[in-house]
């Protein structure tokens, strides 16, 4: 799949008098971006994944119980 | 002589695609002698042929139409998401295509640190992490991390894609 991304990479240099006027800028909000979307995506799935299997237990008791 | 010579391998379009490949193959014989995550075969390709557009004077126009084949597989998924915001709002392709390069990179290399800096050790929520921060860029690490990894990264280029696109118009038009 990434090498599908080469050609459109390469081609940056085509654009290269629109980017050089914001390339520092262009790098910062992207990097920094990407970590945020990341590490948000992140914790929330964790968060929502333990819930999750939190409550699965807790119905599995509960029948366990029930049966007893 | 030389002139006739470079001018008749630039004017194949299989040179372009043996290009990439060839500097793709490169970046992956680098980067499993040196096991670094900085030699990512990637960013390896696109700098060498960068190199050698430059150093041999190859219109840029001829790299697209050679590569076109190459490029072809990733059209439908970007276009059918990204033709519709460009229509509604325009853009800059130039920064588009940059920050997609770089989001990818940045994710492929940084994934597997950021995640475990962060506790982040629920492989579904890595995948969904690495996905939706890095599409298939970072899919690719995702995969090597583990298959569910891999599965829900996947998974999340498409949903995180489609969110984006209906997401972008309603918040474009509210601001």
């Amino acid at each position: 799949m990434p090498i599908t991304f080469i050609g459109p990479g390469v081609a940056i240099i085509e654009s290269m008098d629109v980017l050089k006027s914001y390339w520092w800028q262009i790098i910062l909000i992207t990097v920094l971006s990407t970590f945020i979307v990341m590490i948000v995506t992140g914790l929330v799935s964790q968060t929502i994944m333990k819930l999750l299997h939190r409550n699965r237990n807790n119905t599995i008791n509960a029948e366990i119980t029930e049966e007893k | 002589m030389k002139d006739a010579i470079i001018a008749f391998i630039t004017d194949s379009t299989f040179f372009y695609v043996f290009l990439t490949l060839i500097t793709y193959e490169l970046g992956i014989f680098l980067k499993n002698k040196f096991k670094m995550a900085i030699f990512n075969p990637m960013m390896i390709s696109i700098l060498l042929s960068i190199v050698v557009i430059v150093v041999l004077k190859i219109d840029i126009s001829k790299y697209k139409q050679g590569t076109k084949f190459i490029s072809f597989l990733l059209t439908p998924a970007t276009v059918c998401l990204a033709i519709p915001l460009y229509a509604q709002f325009g853009g800059i392709p130039a920064i588009t295509v940059a920050v997609i390069v770089i989001t990818g990179i940045v994710g492929n290399l940084f994934a597997e640190v950021t995640l475990k800096l962060f506790k982040i050790t629920d492989p579904v929520a890595k995948g969904v992490a690495i996905g939706t921060s890095s599409h298939a860029l970072g899919t690719t690490k995702a995969m090597e991390i583990g298959e569910v990894e891999g599965a829900m990264s996947s998974l999340s280029i498409a949903v995180a894609g489609i969110i984006t696109v209906i997401l972008f118009s309603f918040f474009a038009q509210a601001l």
